[in-house]
């Protein structure tokens, strides 16, 4: 898994992990940081994404399971503050959060596996364009042969 | 860089940010997207159910080999039986199609001989290259690792062979 630095021209691979948020990471995890409340999620399963080069957290991602449903629900996805915009240094973050949550799906549930997102309606267009999330309703979703792409593209392809 | 600065396309690129839902509109909007997915499961192909499974235990796979500990039922046999069993074939016509005896993948499954190289290699190319020879050896390896590790009789019977040892200061070990 990896993410592009932008910083580089042209932009370099860096390879990325993405582990389990601890209770020390907490504190790490502010709002002017990650500009929303983790410490609110904290019923939820929480992962966060990193360089294998540093110990910052770029990234942080909160999960339901719905095992009657085989599904996974992304609640919620931020990047850190200083890695948003036009000048951010890193990309495929938000990308490689949603691919890893795929695996977790499959890893769970095989060829019935899927996950949900509830996006603001203004964003729908711009997932389903990005990351070929399918329309189921009011919410987007994933499973079966696109599902298995994003996890080719975001966390098994290599540079 | 506040939120409502962004654009929805870098928003995309960086962030999930739900909608607002009450809960009576998630229970909704969740029916809604389990009967969706109830069709699509109907139509799923054998290929893609086979796909599915086959990355289920790829993942698992990855993932034990990724872990520090080892789990005496987790060894190779164990996934080897997975690989035979998401196929749905007979063990004879497994055996036939990696060209190895049947009494040879009997013992295999049962733990009671030990994959050698070719093995891996011709597991690799019978996935069409899914799963790695190079993943299947580590496998092998975890269980030796643990082996050489704890076979104490092993141990005992080795550690009289050894005539000499390094002399090493014992304060910087």
């Amino acid at each position: 898994m990896y993410l592009l630095n932008k910083g580089s021209d042209p932009p370099v691979p860096v390879e990325a992990i993405i582990e389990p948020v601890a209770i020390s990471d907490l504190k790490k995890l502010t709002k002017k940081d990650f500009y929303f409340v983790w410490k609110d999620f904290l019923e939820t399963e929480l992962w966060k994404l990193r360089t294998t080069e540093s110990r910052e957290i770029l990234g942080v991602m909160s999960l339901t399971y719905y095992p009657l449903e085989y599904r996974i629900e992304i609640n919620l996805i931020a990047s850190r503050r200083d890695n948003t915009g036009s000048d951010k240094q890193y990309d495929r973050v938000a990308g490689c959060l949603i691919g890893w949550a795929c695996r977790l799906a499959v890893k769970e549930y095989a060829h019935l596996a899927g996950i949900s997102l509830k996006p603001k309606t203004r964003l729908v267009k711009h997932y389903q364009e990005k990351y070929g999330m399918l329309s189921g309703g009011q919410q987007l979703y994933l499973d079966g042969r696109p599902l298995y792409q994003l996890i080719e593209t975001y966390i098994d392809h290599e540079p | 860089m506040n939120l409502d600065e962004l654009t929805p396309e870098e928003l995309a690129d960086g962030f999930m940010i739900p909608a607002r839902m009450t809960p009576e509109q998630k229970r909704r909007a969740d029916q809604e997207l389990a009967a969706i997915r109830q069709k699509r499961f109907t139509e799923q192909s054998e290929q893609d159910i086979l796909y599915g499974r086959m990355l289920q235990l790829k993942i698992h796979i990855e993932d034990y080999i990724k872990q520090d500990t080892f789990d005496p039922n987790k060894d190779f046999s164990y996934f080897l039986r997975s690989y035979i069993d998401i196929q749905h074939k007979k063990k004879v016509d497994i055996a036939s199609e990696l060209d190895i005896h049947q009494t040879k993948l009997s013992q295999l499954l049962s733990g009671r001989r030990e994959p050698s190289e070719d093995i891996f290699i011709r597991l690799e190319f019978h996935s069409n290259q899914f799963i790695s020879a190079r993943d299947w050896f580590r496998l092998s390896m975890k269980q030796q690792e643990h082996a050489i590790m704890t076979n104490a009789s092993l141990r005992n019977k080795e550690k009289k062979h050894v005539k000499g040892h390094l002399n090493l200061n014992a304060s910087i070990r």
